[in-house]
């Protein structure tokens, strides 16, 4: 498709259990840089969960559509009507919240120097409580649904990988694994430090697939 | 750097039409501009494609309503309206009302970004297109062969001083390098400078009509 579109409002919200946002560059089909819209439905709410982007790092760039924002950035705080851009470096912790009902924010990010990766990151939210509850075989199970029905995207079937070894399922973890590595290098870097697949760390063909052997 | 820059989008110091939201805030991961239209029927992005530098591009009507034209498609893209383009995509619009601005956000996909050679040549090409509306065709000539030093590889640089040596009565093979080299870095400059009248005084040399054939 030479081009898409859309509508802010007509993209489905989705959450990882905290703010819930709308997928921009998944539902458009964009590779290029991260693109993701926040709304607060009423004043108070958080906008954006309080997070930095050092482990990327990636730049990220805010502007904000409609309402206000409140941004808190490091120990700053900055009042952000309808029309504000807010530039942030990677290592600086930011998060914000809604000054007015229906306050809306996009987020744009990409990494300086470097090719940015459009994992499928945002595909895996609607599984990220299971995960952190713990509830490895059910969030497997919800995970390979999204897995499968997304092939071009690593970080679903890496996070699959994970779950299935904490639950104890070496076969599927491995298997899960090895698409996720044969789709981008940066899962095999991740897994050879991710205490999640400490498992299978011993398994001959988990060190043949990342290459510790 | 306190780890942040924050500004007003319409309190960014316009060039012509265009807000450099990119340079303002000293943004190195993607292009970002946003473009107004004052009145509704203005232009608010000019018709062109992105095969030069193979950017995919996002599109978010910010203020107001547009009518984008993609791939010979009409957008109707009230506020709020999200259009993305491939890069080989020809794509324009227009303000549909008044105070009509677009957010423009662009990279290659897969590859490390690199500011667009347009918007580093920016500044000459305006100082050149200021002596070009004055008729002053050779000294024109002279501010883009200085700024090639710099950006050898801007294609609307090569396209203007074909223009401005045509105009200025300039020897035909130095006319047709720079148009040649235009194309070559664009291949969109050739169905424009078939049309182009700054091509007039050269339109009948047979070095130039091998460039782009003849005038439609």
């Amino acid at each position: 498709m030479s081009y898409t579109v859309a509508r802010i409002e007509d993209i489905p919200e989705i959450t990882d259990g905290r703010e819930p946002w709308r997928p921009v560059r998944h539902h458009l089909g964009i590779k290029a840089f991260g693109v993701n819209v926040w709304t607060g439905k009423a004043a108070g709410d958080r906008l954006i969960n309080e997070h930095d982007e050092a482990d990327g790092p990636d730049e990220e760039l805010y502007l904000v559509l409609r309402g206000r924002a409140r941004f808190e950035l490091g120990d700053e705080q900055l009042d952000a009507p309808a029309g504000t851009l807010v530039f942030v470096q990677p290592e600086t912790r930011r998060t914000a919240f809604a000054e007015e009902p229906d306050t809306s924010l996009l987020a744009l990010g990409g990494r300086r120097g470097g090719v940015y990766d459009p994992g499928g990151w945002e595909l895996w939210a609607p599984v990220n409580p299971l995960y952190r509850d713990g509830e490895y075989a059910k969030a497997a199970e919800q995970g390979r649904l999204i897995a499968d029905a997304n092939p071009d995207y690593w970080v679903p079937a890496y996070n699959v990988a994970c779950c299935e070894a904490l639950a104890g399922r070496p076969t599927e973890a491995l298997a899960y694994l090895r698409r996720a590595v044969e789709k981008a290098d940066q899962p095999r870097e991740y897994a050879k430090g991710d205490s999640d697949l400490d498992s299978l760390r011993d398994d001959p063909a988990f060190k043949e697939l990342i290459g510790t052997s | 750097m306190t780890g942040f820059t924050a500004a007003q989008l319409h309190e960014i110091p316009p060039r012509d039409k265009w807000i450099p939201v990119r340079d303002h805030l000293g943004i190195g991961a993607f292009g970002i501009n946003a473009y107004t239209a004052a009145k509704a029927g203005e232009t608010v992005i000019g018709e062109h494609v992105e095969t030069v530098s193979g950017h995919e591009e996002l599109y978010v009507v910010v203020e107001g309503h547009a009518t984008f034209t993609v791939d010979g498609d009409e957008i109707d893209a009230p506020l709020g309206t999200l259009v993305r383009v491939d890069p080989e995509t020809r794509r324009k619009a227009v303000a549909k009302e008044d105070r009509t601005t677009v957010l423009v956000t662009g990279a290659a996909p897969g590859a490390i970004f690199e500011v667009s050679a347009w918007e580093e040549t920016w500044q000459p090409n305006q100082a050149a297109m200021k002596l070009y509306r004055e008729q002053r065709y050779a000294e024109a000539s002279g501010v883009l062969r200085d700024a090639l030093k710099t950006y050898p590889d801007a294609a609307q640089l090569h396209y203007n001083l074909a223009c401005f040596d045509s105009l200025a009565g300039a020897y035909i093979g130095t006319v047709a390098e720079s148009l040649r080299r235009a194309i070559e870095l664009n291949p969109g400059f050739k169905d424009l400078a078939r049309d182009d009248s700054d091509f007039e005084p050269v339109r009948g040399e047979s070095a130039i009509q091998e460039l782009v054939g003849e005038a439609r």
